[in-house]
This record gives structure tokens, sequence and C-alpha cells, in this order.
């Protein structure tokens, strides 16, 4: 069993790297939009470590959204979704290798380049540590809920931008205390609970959100 | 009241002449308490020393709230029964919650601004229950999106059963939103083992009102329900015999 | 009389919210009625192409 998802997680990779354009665009859309506010906003830097929190995970959002409307897609109309849902094998586990698969390559990058970019906001000392644990705790999340609206959106053509108008009001609490953490952190005061928040809703939907997915799948693709 | 009838309501012949026939009585009876709970909330209750005339808005407000998360509720019980039983009936009744829902969410959230902007000196402030309520409009919206962009109906149908399931998690989000979090909204007046913290004759339009709501949702919902059986069904000789001999007798 | 419509000064905000009500409640009868009329005359016209 473990040979098999492994198999699946080292292939998910192959071929997103092999997609790296993709891979590339997502994370310089997570620089732009993180980097616009600082330029339109001028220099002042207690509305700059006001603002940083939200900004990050508003820009992690769409970054996740951008990069995981390719999870389901090539693969259905490639037909190896349609075997793996054929096969013995549960397609619950081997969904969740590929999002985990997704997450390691589309977040990860977001999450290093994170210290940076709190660093350029005026965010000093802790608070960059408390940011990039933020995006840590709440990009499983958000890849969780993506990979969701993107097995519900994978039988239509053209789906536009259905897949965000399902992914912004499920995502919202994470976005919401994700922010509050980043916040506290940079106003000095003990960032944990809203911390523990973000780790309870991470058990939630890395837990629920594969089960979830898998019948979302075998349903699109009947 | 057995197990059998509640099967033999998921037969669409029975389902749909049930549509059609109480659809005129939930309405008749919903205008009728809804016109005695308007009386009575806007004339004959006293005003609130507190907020004065203004907490009238209680009476529109509260039930339009009550209704928008009930209809969600139904919606995902009538898709988890659809998705179980593949039953056209219950995905029907869910198709047609949506937009009515939907409708009654938009109405929570224009009466509460427009009793927030007099109470709280603001018609919107970003706390928990009002968040969470505009969460339910937008997961309404993207169930009724989601509905109309996959071209198959039996897949639309059990895509958007996921996405409505799914999203009942945010309902005991907005109920517990102001037992849980210091918000500005307040705390619910009306429990069910504890006395109510309202007066008497301020409570009395108001349940008559939520009823009213309820059953006027139940109309709209038996008009649009027989109307997507209908759709649904239209090959089949019941529903052929009953449009053609309506036709007949018309 | 004009006591009821002032209702201590919030009468915008009531009677606002009595007329959106109404009006969103109507709209809602009115589009649910449209529908089931539309669907019925879908439906007989696919009785009527069938019958040819």
């Amino acid at each position: 069993m473990m040979k098999v998802l492994r198999i699946i997680f080292l292939k998910d990779l192959k071929v997103s790297l092999r997609r790296w354009s993709d891979l590339l665009t997502s994370f310089i859309l997570f620089v732009l939009v993180c980097l616009i506010f600082p330029l339109t906003l001028g220099n002042d830097p207690s509305l700059l470590l006001k603002i940083i929190g939200p900004v990050m995970l508003v820009a992690a959002l769409l970054a996740t959204l951008l990069a995981m409307q390719n999870i389901f897609r090539p693969d259905v109309l490639n037909g190896s979704l349609e075997q793996l849902t054929l096969n013995t094998y549960p397609l619950t586990l081997i969904i969740c290798t590929k999002i985990f698969s997704f997450w390691a390559i589309t977040s990860l990058p977001l999450i290093l380049i994170s210290g940076f970019i709190a660093s350029s906001y005026y965010v000093t000392g802790n608070s960059i540590l408390i940011v990039i644990l933020t995006l840590l705790l709440s990009t499983p999340s958000l890849v969780h809920i993506s990979a969701l609206a993107a097995a519900l959106t994978v039988a239509i053509r053209y789906p536009g931008a259905l897949m965000a108008l399902i992914i912004i009001p499920l995502s919202l609490p994470i976005m919401i205390f994700g922010a509050k953490a980043i916040e506290f952190s940079i106003s000095g005061i003990d960032a944990s609970a809203p911390l523990y928040f973000l780790l309870g809703m991470m058990f939630f939907t890395c837990s629920l959100g594969p089960v979830v997915t898998a019948a979302a799948i075998k349903i699109s693709i009947d | 009241m057995n197990l059998k009838s509640i099967y033999k309501l998921g037969s669409p012949p029975l389902f749909y002449k049930l549509c059609i026939v109480l659809e005129p009585w939930f309405l008749i009876s919903s205008i009728l308490l809804i016109a005695v709970g308007m009386y009575g909330g806007l004339f004959v209750a006293p005003p609130d020393y507190q907020m004065g005339d203004a907490f009238r808005i209680i009476y529109f407000h509260v039930p339009s709230a009550y209704v928008s998360m009930m209809a969600y509720v139904y919606m995902a019980t009538s898709a988890i029964i659809g998705l179980i039983w593949r039953s056209n009936v219950a995905f029907s009744l869910a198709k047609s919650c949506a937009p009515i829902g939907a409708s009654f969410t938009f109405l929570a959230l224009i009466t509460g601004m427009l009793w927030g902007k007099p109470m709280w000196g603001t018609a919107w402030v970003w706390d928990a229950r009002l968040t969470s309520e505009l969460i339910l409009l937008f997961l309404y919206l993207a169930y009724i999106m989601l509905h109309l962009s996959i071209p198959d109906r039996s897949k639309a149908d059990r895509a958007t059963a996921l996405l409505a399931i799914v999203g009942v998690v945010n309902i005991p989000i907005i109920h517990y939103s102001v037992v849980w979090w210091n918000t500005l909204h307040q705390a619910s007046t009306i429990s069910k083992f504890a006395k109510p913290s309202i007066a008497t004759e301020m409570l009395w339009p108001l349940i008559i009102m939520i009823l009213g709501y309820t059953l006027l949702f139940a109309a709209f919902l038996a008009k649009r329900t027989a109307a997507e059986l209908a759709v649904r069904e239209k090959r089949t000789r019941w529903l052929q015999t009953l449009i053609v001999g309506d036709k007949n007798n018309a | 009389m004009p006591d009821i419509f002032a209702m201590d000064g919030y009468g915008f905000y009531v009677w606002g919210s009595v007329l959106v009500s109404i009006a969103v409640l109507i709209i809602n009868w009115i589009t649910a009625h449209k529908k089931f009329k539309s669907t019925i005359n879908e439906v007989k016209s696919f009785i009527s192409k069938g019958k040819e």
C-alpha cells in the first residue's frame, strides 16, 4: 500500500515539475500580490504592519486557487484518474497523496519566501516566525478545500470563477484566524489561540477533505 | 405513520400531487399569519425601553434569518437523502430550496443592516454572526452556480449535494457565534429550555411571524419543487395524463 | 397617525424593512409562479411534439 502511495506521490511530483511554468506562475502571483500593496500604499510602516496578515493570506489563497486548477483536470483528460477510481486501492488515500504532493510543490515555496516578504513589510524578530508558522498551518487547509472545489468542477468544460466561488466561503474561517494570528504577534500579544484554531482546522480539513474529494471525483467522472 | 408512508413520499406522482394540493393552503395560511403578526408587531406591541420603536424590525429580521438557516439544513438533508437513495424527489427539493433560501438570507442581511444603522451607528460590522450569515449567502450562490454549470443532470445533483453537505458546517457556526465569541450582535432571546428574555406582548407576534415565514417558505418550495419534478418526469405517463387532462379541463 | 409613520424617529428604518421584506417575498412568489407556468408550458409543448 505504501509503495503504491509513494509511486503516486513521486509521479505527481515529476509531472508537476514538468509543468514548472504553471508553478512559477502561482509563485510569482503570490510574490506580486504581496508586493503590490507596499508599492501602492506608500512607505508607512504602521499601515504595512496592520495589513500584512490579511495580505499574506489572501495572496496564499489566490496562489493556491490558481495552482490547484491543474490537480485533477489533466488526469481526467488523459484517463488515468478514471483508472485510479476503478482499482482496489482506496481512492481516499490516493487523493490524499496527490493533494499532499501538490501542497509540497505549490505551497512550500510560498512558505519559504514568506519570511522575506514579511521582513519587507517591516516585520521583525519573533513575528516573522509566526508569519511562517501561520502560512505553514493554513496552506494545508486551503489546499484541501481547493482540491474539493477542483473535484466538483472537473466535469465542467469552462469553469471560470466557479472554483473561487466555492473556495472563498469555505476558507473564510482560515483566513480570519490566520490574519488574527499575525496581527496578534505583531502587536505583541500571545498568538497561540488563533494558531491552535488553525491547527484544528488543518486536522479537520486534512482528515475529512480527501474523503469528500474522493466522493466528488467519483461523481464527476462517473 | 410507519416507514412505508415515508418511502411513499419518494414517489414522484404522489409528491407532485401533494405539492400542487398543499401549496394554496400554505400560501393562504402564511399570508394570514404574517398579516396578524405584522399588525401585532408594528402596532400592538409596546416600544422597547432601550431601542424605542426600531426594535420592531425584529419581526422581519429574526423570521427571515431563521428561515434562511432552516432552508439550508433542509437543503442539506434532502441532498443526503438524494445521494443515499438516488431519489429524484429529494434532489428536486434540494435544488428548489436554494434560490428561496438565498433570498431569505439576503432579506435577513438587509433588515439586519437597516436595524444596525440606527442601533449601532453602522450598517455593517465584521463580527462572527454577520460574517457567517454572509458566508451562507455565498454558499447558496455557489450551489446555484454549480448546478447551472454542470450540464448532466444527475451529475449536477450529486456534485451540488456534496457541496451542500460540506457547507452545513456553517450553520452551527452562525447559531453559536453569539455564544462562542463576544460579538456586537445580541445573544438569543428565545431558547428551548430557558424562559425567553423578552416580554410576552412582544413575543407572540414574533412567534406568529416565524410560523408565517416558515409556511411561506413551504409554499414557495412546493411550487418550485412541483415545477422541477415536472421537468424531470416529463416523459412519464402519469405526468403527461395529468397535464393533458388539465388542458382538456381548463 | 403620523406617530405610527414616524416610529419615534426610526420611521425610515422600520418601514424600510417592512417594504423590503414584502417586496422580496412578493418577488419570490412571482418567480416561483412564473417558473411553474413556464415548465408546464414546456412539458405541454414536449407532449404535443411527441404526438406529431
